[in-house]
Order: C-alpha cells, then structure tokens, then sequence
C-alpha cells in the first residue's frame, strides 16, 4: 500500500479514516494490524479486500495497481468479514459449492475442496446442516472455511475470533498457523494482542489512520523494552493520545 | 474491431458468476415457493371472483374479468418484487451482506443487475403460475385465442425486467427503513392505482386528454396496456410497441439510476477508478 487515504463525506463532516498508510505484506507471512476502536482496521481491510477504493495512494498487488484489473485482482483475495454474511437457509455445503462457482471452479474440484475444508475445519457433523443452526463459534470457522474455498493467495481475516470464547479462539489460532504453513500471506485484523502476539511474523500497530509501527513481535518488544506486545500497544496509543491533547 | 479472446473469457467469466449468483436466489425461493403460490393464488381468486362474478349484477361489463385478470397478474408481480426492497434496505441498514456479494469476481454494477434480474425472474414465476389459475376461475370468459403468443412473452419479460430494475432503483433511493412507509403511501400505492389496473388508458384519454397525457410518466400503465394489448388483443389499449419501448426506455433509465446510487452508496470501486497518480508518485 503507498500513502493509502481514505475519507469519508458527509454534508455535515469530514472524516478522514486512513491518513497516508503504507506497508508491505510480504508473501506467506502473517501480518498482524493492530489499533484501537475507530483506528482504521476496518477501513484498511476493506480496501485491500477491492471492496472500497482509497480516496488517495494505490494499492499494489505484484507491482500492479489493483485497480487495473480490481476483478481480477479478487480472485486471489479470501475476504472473511467482521460479521458473518452466510447464506442462512442454505446447508454448509450448499454454502461452500456456491461460493466456488462464484469463483470459476468446476464442479468436481468444489467437491474436492469441501471435503478438505470439512476435515480442516471439522464440520463434517454439520455439512448437511442450515448454516442457520450454527453456534458463533463453528459459524465463524466456517466463515473462514468459505473464505478459503477458492485457495486465495492472500487472506484477509477481519476480526475473526472476536466473540468467541478461549477454547474456540485457540482452535481457531490453529487453523490461522495451519493456513500459514500452506504458503498464503495473511492479513489479520485483531483486538486481541496475544492473538496478533502468538500468529503473526510482523505487527503493525495504527491508530487515527497513521502507522505507529511496524514490526516483529519481538523487535518491538525489545525496542520498548517491554515484556508482552499488550504492554507496547497500551505505551503506543497512550503516547498517541497525549501528543493528540 | 472483434472482442479479443481475453475480453470473451473475462465476459464468460462474470456471466457464469452472474448466473450461479440467481441460481443460488432461485435454490433459496424454491424454499419459500409453495407459500408464495398459495398466497398469491388466494388473491387472485378472491380478486378475479368478485370482479367477474359478483360485481357485474351491479352493472359491470361482463368483460371485465379477463380484464381485471391482467391488472391483478401484473400487480401481484409488482408488489412481489417491491417486497424486496425492505429487505435490501434493512441489510444495509444491517449486516451488510451483499458485501459479500459484491467482493466476488464480477463488477459492482453487476451485482446491482444481478439482483434486478434475480428479483424479475423470482416475480415472473409466481406470475407466470396465475395465468393457468385465471383460466380455471374465469373459465370461458378468459379467450386463450386472443393471446398474441409472440407480444406476451415479450412484454412478460419486460414487464417482470421493469419491477426488478423499479425496486432496485427504490433501494437506491430510500435512505432508511423508517421511511418505507411513506415510500408506500405516497409513491407506489399511487402509482400502483393510477397505473391503470383498474381502467384503460384509453377511458382516461376519452374522459380528459390532459389526464391521459399525465398518465403518461407513469410506468406502470405501460405494463398494464402492454400486457392487455397482447392477451386481450390491441383494440383499445395503447399501441403493443409503444407500451414496450416505453417500459424498456424506463426500465434502462431506472437500471442506470439505481446502479450509479447504490455504487455511490455503498462505496464500491468504479469501473473505470484510477487511483490518484500525484499521491502514488510523491513517494
């Protein structure tokens, strides 16, 4: 991304949400975006999603404006959103099979795939099952589970353990490694710092649309001197906070 | 010049999704098929009854059951499709999952048509189904012989095409769900009874040009006097070709409308979006 802005306007205000970002995500790594309520992630995911074009700056995708072919440029993005958007009266798999015609797929490797994402994700139980039936934790997973259906090169997961409780958002922590190990660089988007702590190979902390830092876990800590990532991030923003009073 | 093979495979590849996205709606429907049937069959009888039953002993054309037949077909598809925008407002208003929709390999502004045809073709099936029911309550007085086979297909698909882009373009223009009521009262009910489902535009036209005139900027009356035309024979009813060309020339101007709005609305990139060249290269 190179001094992607984006703002927001209305009659009565103007907001501007992103205020020049740029970062690299490299391939295969996970990139861990950080920042408070407000800061931006959302924004910034949706952009690099295709969902939403930045009001300034570009975004490139192998030194290519994603916007000179924005469709073609989806095909290798799995967009797993803040808030489920399943089809509800459709069964899982009806689900799955959709979403890979959607993405050009033929049949017959649709149904190769989903027995894979079945087993990765163990819903197996529920393959026949409305989606509508979901607890929030298998919903969210199989969130993830379509995201993957057309194996995308690169993931962007917004958000996708808020709400959930420990023992699911460590299995969910595991699936997150084991799409890793598979090559695909990933985006994640998280309020929780042990979270972007334990899965990420770089940090990047934003707050009110700027980049505060960006780095490995590790190197911030020993930058800061501090003990646990939470401890950088509560440094950062209050930093950020008192320049801003 | 002929389309490169590139811009066929590109095209082939947003129909094909286009295409899985309605049979996906359609999969969906098949769900709540059989309860719209019987609802819709049930006010076609009791609607279709009165008219050519009951009303005629005070004094109504005996005709007038084939005619009010159209009317009520048309008007079931209309208000099928309008329906729909309640729910399209309250997803935005909401969850936002044509988000998802609209992050899949296709343009935006094919998402957009996407839905319009998908809405068209879910009220042309139900519509489609009150043709045979008609013909069983109205029995004899409904003539299949009259039916030009050739026009009523065609001002079918552009009538049902018509309610599709209208309720999109509705979408578009309704900025929260509290005002869907007033959309109601003072837009498609008025619309809905000044559309002619009741009365030609030829008994308006004789009883005051201006009015007939005014009835013009209505497109609803053009789906009631195509539809008549082609089942009931063109005596009567505004010429077949004008109500058609009239209804297509609303439908693309509604279609534009709509996409343009709800691209605006809900932020999507633009077909031709070319990101700002000074920021990209002050680095």
């Amino acid at each position: 991304m190179r001094s992607v802005k984006k703002r927001y306007q209305d009659k009565t205000f103007v907001k501007e949400a992103l205020k020049g970002i740029s970062l690299e995500i490299l391939e295969g790594e996970v990139l861990g975006l950080l920042g408070v309520n407000g800061a931006g992630k959302t924004t910034l995911s949706s952009i690099l999603a295709g969902l939403h074009p930045c009001s300034g700056g570009d975004v490139l995708y192998r030194d290519e404006s994603i916007y000179k072919n924005i469709v073609s440029y989806r095909k290798d993005v799995g967009f797993c959103p803040q808030k489920p958007n399943l089809d509800l009266s459709l069964s899982l798999e009806e689900n799955l099979f959709f979403a890979g015609r959607y993405h050009g797929m033929a049949s017959n490797d649709i149904r190769a795939r989903i027995a894979d994402l079945m087993d990765q994700f163990d819903l197996h139980e529920y393959a026949n099952a409305k989606a509508s039936v979901l607890s929030g934790g298998y919903k969210q997973r199989f969130l993830i589970a379509r995201t993957l259906i057309h194996s995308p090169k690169f993931i962007i997961l917004d958000e996708p353990t808020v709400g959930l409780d420990p023992h699911i958002r460590h299995q969910l922590w595991e699936q997150i490694k084991g799409l890793k190990k598979g090559g695909a660089s990933i985006l994640l988007t998280t309020h929780y710092l042990d979270e972007a702590e334990i899965l990420s190979d770089r940090v990047c902390i934003i707050d009110a649309g700027v980049v505060k830092t960006l780095d490995t876990p590790d190197n911030l800590k020993h930058l800061h001197q501090m003990r646990r990532l939470e401890d950088v991030f509560i440094k950062l923003i209050q930093e950020s906070d008192y320049a801003a009073k | 010049m002929p389309p490169s093979n590139a811009t066929i495979s590109r095209w082939t590849g947003y129909v094909s999704t286009a295409a899985h996205l309605i049979r996906r709606d359609l999969r969906v429907f098949r769900n709540e098929f059989w309860g719209k049937f019987i609802d819709t069959g049930i006010l076609l009888f009791t609607t279709v009854t009165i008219f050519a039953y009951f009303l005629p002993s005070y004094g109504l054309a005996s005709e007038y059951g084939p005619f009010i037949l159209i009317g009520a077909i048309a008007g079931f598809g209309f208000f099928e499709v309008i329906g729909k925008v309640s729910l399209m407002i309250a997803d935005i208003e909401g969850d936002r999952t044509i988000l998802y929709t609209l992050s899949l390999p296709i343009p935006s502004w094919l998402v957009f048509v996407y839905i319009a045809v998908s809405w068209a073709i879910v009220s042309s099936i139900i519509a489609l189904l009150m043709f045979p029911l008609g013909k069983l309550v109205l029995f004899s007085q409904f003539n299949l012989g009259k039916i030009d086979w050739c026009k009523l297909p065609l001002i079918f698909m552009a009538s049902n095409l018509f309610f599709g882009f209208f309720a999109l373009w509705l979408s578009s223009v309704l900025k929260k769900m509290s005002s869907l009521t007033h959309l109601f009262v003072r837009v498609v009910n008025p619309m809905y009874c000044f559309g002619g489902w009741m009365y030609s535009w030829q008994s308006v036209n004789d009883l005051s040009w201006a009015i007939g005139i005014a009835h013009l900027v209505n497109p609803l009356l053009y789906v009631m006097e195509g539809m008549r035309a082609a089942t009931l024979g063109q005596e009567g009813y505004l010429p077949f070709w004008f109500s058609f060309l009239g209804l297509c020339g609303f439908t693309a101007i509604l279609g534009w409308d709509a996409v343009r709005r709800l691209q605006k609305r809900l932020d999507c990139v633009p077909s031709r979006f070319q990101p700002s060249e000074d920021l990209v290269h002050s680095l």
